[in-house]
């Protein structure tokens, strides 16, 4: 079995973490040169701003509260760094898959939903980057998983469907 | 074929230094300060409210998110959108955050309010020049 661990809506969570006064705000992180979003708070994507959408095809939500921010890559490369470290200290066997992605083999986990509980809970407490993880039998339905665990946004869901595999958001 | 070479150190022609097998790593503040790096985070505090806690402004506060927060510890907490070094505690059996100086009055949590916690401080580095 394999976990896809994905941090929710990365680069927009880093820039919360130290901003508590953008929380439950529309928030999206422009690309360099402020040209397109590459990240978009929940509420941002409530507003309907697809990802990859121009500065200018989004500036007339700044009036439904909208904020939009540069992006900071020093910022999100060591948060990302830290979240990493903390899944390397739970498990020997973790690839980093991108900058807010990893994918863990379970093949010596007994427990593979409470290890992803625990881990859900170490993370976001020791890092305060919120994250969401899918397990599957293949490290492609592991990141099926997690798609499915963002998509439907409960806690914790189990389901043994259509492709054995596990969702936790 | 495998090879393995093994470094013994440095040999000297002349005479070899007395202190050589006695050499230790210098003092690297860094891993004194920080046990969990991948937890921890640092912040300058500005304002007085902490200074009988011996927190003075310009402070350097070292905090570790992995510490569980306890009657006592002094956290970094976010109240009312901003982030505040208070010491955690009770008081009549609400969460409460105290100042360390009279002119603030204790914050006090109670059924439906929320604090967050955001981190434990575990070092306070003041500039003393």
């Amino acid at each position: 079995m394999f976990a896809l661990v994905d941090c929710n809506n990365f680069y927009a969570s880093c820039e919360r973490l130290f901003r508590p006064d953008l929380r439950n705000k529309p928030i999206a992180v422009l690309s360099n040169n402020d040209g397109c979003a590459i990240a978009r708070s929940e509420e941002a994507k409530a507003l309907g701003i697809p990802m990859g959408a121009p500065a200018f095809k989004i500036r007339h939500l700044k009036a439904h509260g909208l904020i939009t921010m540069s992006c900071n890559f020093p910022l999100y490369a060591d948060l990302s760094n830290r979240v990493m470290q903390t899944l390397k200290d739970e498990s020997p066997d973790v690839s980093v898959y991108s900058i807010d992605e990893a994918f863990i083999n379970l093949k010596k986990t007994k427990d593979p939903l409470n290890f992803a509980l625990s881990i859900k809970k170490i993370v976001e407490r020791n890092t305060g980057i919120s994250i969401s993880i899918g397990i599957g039998p293949t490290k492609t339905l592991s990141k099926a998983a997690n798609r499915y665990a963002k998509k439907i946004k409960i806690k914790q869901t189990m389901s043994m469907l259509l492709i054995r595999t596990v969702h936790i958001f | 074929m495998n090879m393995t070479i093994i470094n013994l150190g440095q040999i000297t022609a002349g005479f070899p230094s007395p202190a050589a097998d006695h050499e230790h790593n210098r003092l690297d503040l860094l891993q004194k300060l920080v046990k969990k790096p991948a937890s921890t985070f640092v912040f300058e505090v500005q304002g007085v409210s902490m200074i009988q806690a011996g927190i003075m402004p310009g402070a350097w506060l070292v905090v570790d998110r992995s510490i569980t927060p306890r009657n006592g510890h002094t956290v970094v907490a976010v109240v009312n959108s901003e982030f505040t070094v208070k010491r955690f505690g009770y008081q009549d059996g609400h969460p409460a955050l105290f100042s360390a100086n009279k002119k603030y009055a204790p914050i006090l949590f109670k059924e439906f309010d929320e604090l967050e916690i955001w981190g434990v401080a575990t070092y306070c580095i003041n500039p003393l020049v």
